[in-house]
């Protein structure tokens, strides 16, 4: 190293110093909150350390759930794939790959590990009884109840639907087809009454913690 | 075909085959990654940086490495010509002076050039001449150039070689195996070691410069405005506009290129000294100045940086350079102060 001459070590120590202060900003200054990663991507430490930005898994998706996050979710989150489920929904890959989602098949390095629908979760539905329709104007709507492909919604006695989460593994379909927005327009929002938010604990966790409040409805 | 010819098709069908792989959902990624599903190339600057940041080394990114290590031997720094669309980018947004000579504009930040503009142009000119000529005229044109390109009348290199123009030993730079870059390259896996995420991806002017297309592709087919389509672009700006100098000096991209680049033998520039104007006593030292690298293809020394963009052979006045599969090794450039030895 000793033909490194000391101008262009001045160049390189300011690009080094530069990378620096760009790893801690990023890290630091422009977090944002948890993400609603694609399946096998819940543990956000490793996503956050292996993702290259590649568009791969986003790409590869069949039903164009897995989007790329944009600046709006932080420097740290922008081009990582994110669930964007007014989009599509996460069907794990059961008609185009055998159940083998293609995301992570697809990722070069590892940001997406292995998932199993039955024993883990992208997240959990959320009903929100203000905007559900079959809470207020049209009692008739069960699209999530009749369409929840692992019966994760139930209808109470009044035919409303109710989330059971110890079954919900987060994918989606609920929130894809959910009519509330099309009745609600004037309402101005793009939420929909019922909504899967990424967890900070696994579905293992949360069932074995909250044994009661698992049977109750929401997460 | 040219091999810049040949460059610029290349490029265009990497972008092509990127953009169409979004259009058509087919996975097939970018140049940060490329291939179908698990068959594919990885960064390998990438692929090293997640190996710091997670602390693990995930199999099939390694064997990826791994053939991209042999990929630089065999190829070597190929990718910054053939592939990376930073050069193109720069050269098509560098803002041409008009009032500038046109010799001076395809010269600028190069400060190595001995040979002027307009004696690079006329010596071009010539050189077609030169080429249309029959072959039997050839030597004479060969040598109608170099007294163009103004030999000292005394010099005679058998005689006495201190009385003619060197070979270009003080002129240019020397490449040193080490240099600014490894030292930007340093910093990228600490500071990723450090934040455990890959930190130079996110300002890498290759990934920023696909991440535009797909902002735009993202906004123009979702509605999805985002201030990517402000600050990715400006981030390139920053690194090709204001630091320059961004190849040469900083990207420690090409710094990993240039380390599994030095084993490479093959591919590289060989000049032909029977026709070189300069080892004619000619002061021809157009393949040097054309150089994107700074490499002199008559010595050995630096020529790992070699990117084979094959300027040199398309440059030189004489055709004096050709880039053969494998050259014998040419000769170390002499200490400084003393001339070439002409052969």
């Amino acid at each position: 190293m000793d033909d490194v001459t000391r101008r262009t070590f001045i160049a390189g120590g300011a690009g080094a110093v530069a990378l620096l202060a760009v790893g801690g900003t990023a890290k630091y200054a422009f977090g944002s909150d948890q993400m609603l990663r694609p399946p096998g991507g819940q543990n956000e430490d490793t996503l956050i350390a292996n993702c290259i930005k590649c568009d791969r898994c986003w790409t590869v998706c069949p039903l164009k759930c897995v989007v790329p996050a944009n600046m709006n979710d932080g420097l740290l989150n922008s081009r990582t794939p994110k669930l964007d489920f007014h989009k599509g929904y996460c069907d794990f890959c059961v008609d185009a790959n055998d159940g083998k989602p293609l995301c992570r098949a697809n990722c070069p390095t590892g940001a997406l590990g292995s998932f199993d629908p039955d024993t883990e979760w992208i997240g959990a539905a959320v009903l929100d009884t203000e905007l559900c329709l079959a809470y207020g104007v049209a009692r008739s709507c069960m699209r999530c109840i009749e369409g929840c492909p692992f019966d994760a919604i139930v209808a109470d006695e009044y035919g409303r639907p109710v989330v059971d989460t110890e079954k919900c593994n987060g994918c989606g379909y609920c929130e894809f087809i959910c009519p509330s927005n099309t009745y609600r327009t004037y309402s101005g929002s793009t939420k929909r009454a019922i909504v899967v938010e990424p967890s900070e604990i696994s579905r293992t966790e949360f069932v074995e913690g909250n044994p009661i409040e698992a049977k109750g409805g929401q997460a | 075909m040219k091999i810049t010819t040949a460059r610029k098709i290349t490029l265009w069908l990497v972008v092509l085959a990127v953009v169409g792989g979004i259009a058509v959902s087919a996975g097939t990624g970018t140049l940060s990654s490329f291939g179908w599903e698990s068959i594919a190339a990885i960064c390998p600057l990438g692929a090293i940086e997640t190996f710091l940041a997670s602390k693990t080394i995930f199999p099939r990114a390694l064997i990826v490495l791994v053939i991209l290590i042999g990929v630089g031997v065999v190829l070597g720094k190929v990718f910054c010509a053939w592939l990376c669309p930073v050069p193109p980018l720069r050269k098509f947004f560098t803002f041409k002076n008009p009032f500038k000579k046109e010799g001076e504009n395809a010269e600028s930040g190069n400060k190595s050039s001995r040979l002027s503009g307009e004696s690079v142009k006329s010596s071009k000119l010539s050189a077609k001449s030169a080429k249309s000529a029959k072959p039997s005229s050839e030597s004479k044109a060969t040598a109608a150039l170099a007294s163009e390109i103004k030999i000292p009348e005394s010099c005679d290199s058998a005689k006495d070689p201190a009385a003619c123009p060197s070979g270009c030993t003080s002129c240019a730079e020397k490449r040193k195996k080490f240099d600014s870059r490894h030292v930007v390259l340093g910093g990228a896996l600490v500071s990723t070691a450090i934040f455990g995420f890959p930190v130079f991806c996110i300002v890498c002017p290759v990934g920023l410069t696909f991440a535009s297309i797909v902002a735009l592709w993202r906004l123009v087919g979702f509605n999805e405005p985002s201030w990517a389509l402000l600050i990715f672009p400006l981030i390139i700006i920053v690194e090709l506009f204001v630091l320059k100098k961004w190849c040469f000096k900083f990207c420690p991209l090409g710094a990993v290129m240039s380390l599994m680049s030095i084993p490479n033998r093959l591919f590289r520039p060989r000049v032909d000294s029977s026709k070189c104007l300069r080892e004619q006593g000619g002061e021809c030292t157009v393949c040097v100045s054309v150089c994107e690298e700074g490499l002199d293809p008559h010595f050995s020394d630096g020529m790992h940086e070699c990117t084979k963009c094959g300027v040199c052979k398309e440059e030189c006045p004489a055709q004096a350079i050709s880039i053969p599969l494998y050259a014998p090794a040419a000769k170390h450039a002499p200490p400084k102060d003393k001339p070439a030895p002409s052969t």
